[in-house]
């Protein structure tokens, strides 16, 4: 029933700083600078401040080492979108980013946490 | 010219500043769609944390999930062109989440609650400091009017 809790409250957390975020991006000009909020650590601040205030920083410190790997992911991710958007969409170019993201992310867990 | 104006990926002054009328384009329903975005990848990060272990949970923490929604949304609303110079801005804001997870990594064991919020930070002055030295400056530099100087008659 902890579990339950704790994901939802994740989800909530998760969604709100998402939301946050978007808003800010949102409101900011030129696209450049705003872009740089289409990556802030939303996600993350909300999962990692939840896990640390249930189970104490040791597995939150755990689960911010592996996120290194899905970061050098992310970049990856977003060097593909970058370049696919303007030729083929979003949706297309997000179903090919996010494959750059399993490569990217898989190498660097192999690389950094095994 | 600056390469980056050359590929088309630049949108005017690179000086960042506040437009809230644009908040106005957004309905509520763009935002219902990031919030969801935001909470589907939190909770299968969790259920991976709980499942497969924190590493997993961890990696999944950087899954690309509210990215492609906003792409799509201003793909819709201002054309692949903005899309593509968003998705450009997020790159810097990726590199700078590699500094953040390295600082929350080590901040969390050493400062407990303290070490998340210096990781946050960490974000912030990273992304503001590679946005100023890689786009702001260089073209701030090549711009005519900052080149200008006041002549006296």
């Amino acid at each position: 029933m902890k579990e339950v809790l704790l994901i939802g409250l994740k989800a909530l957390a998760g969604g709100t700083l998402v939301v946050a975020f978007a808003v800010l991006s949102d409101a900011l000009k030129p696209k450049t600078f705003a872009g740089l909020f289409s990556a802030a650590p939303s996600v993350a601040v909300a999962s990692l401040g939840v896990t640390t205030i249930a189970f104490g920083t040791g597995k939150a410190a755990q689960a911010a080492g592996a996120m290194v790997a899905g970061a050098i992911g992310l970049v990856a991710f977003c060097a593909a979108a970058m370049v696919l958007e303007r030729r083929v969409g979003a949706l297309t170019s997000s179903a090919v980013a996010w494959l750059a993201w399993f490569v990217a992310a898989g190498a660097a867990s192999w690389a950094l946490l095994r | 010219m600056n390469p980056l104006e050359r590929l088309g990926l630049v949108d005017g002054s690179p000086t960042p500043r506040l437009n809230l009328n644009a908040l106005k384009r957004q309905g509520p329903r763009d935002y219902l769609m990031r919030f969801a975005f935001g909470a589907v990848i939190a909770a299968v990060a969790a259920i991976a944390g709980l499942g497969v272990g924190d590493r997993m949970g961890g990696v999944l923490l950087a899954f690309p999930a509210i990215l492609p929604a906003s792409l799509t949304l201003i793909e819709r609303k201002e054309g692949r062109r903005i899309a593509a110079i968003d998705a450009m801005g997020a790159i810097l804001g990726s590199v700078a989440l590699i500094g953040f997870a390295m600082v929350a990594s080590w901040g969390l064991r050493h400062w407990s609650g303290v070490g998340l919020a210096a990781a946050a930070l960490v974000w912030v002055v990273l992304a503001s400091a590679l946005y100023v030295l890689i786009l702001w400056l260089p073209r701030r530099r090549k711009s005519p009017l900052a080149r200008a100087r006041p002549t006296s008659t």
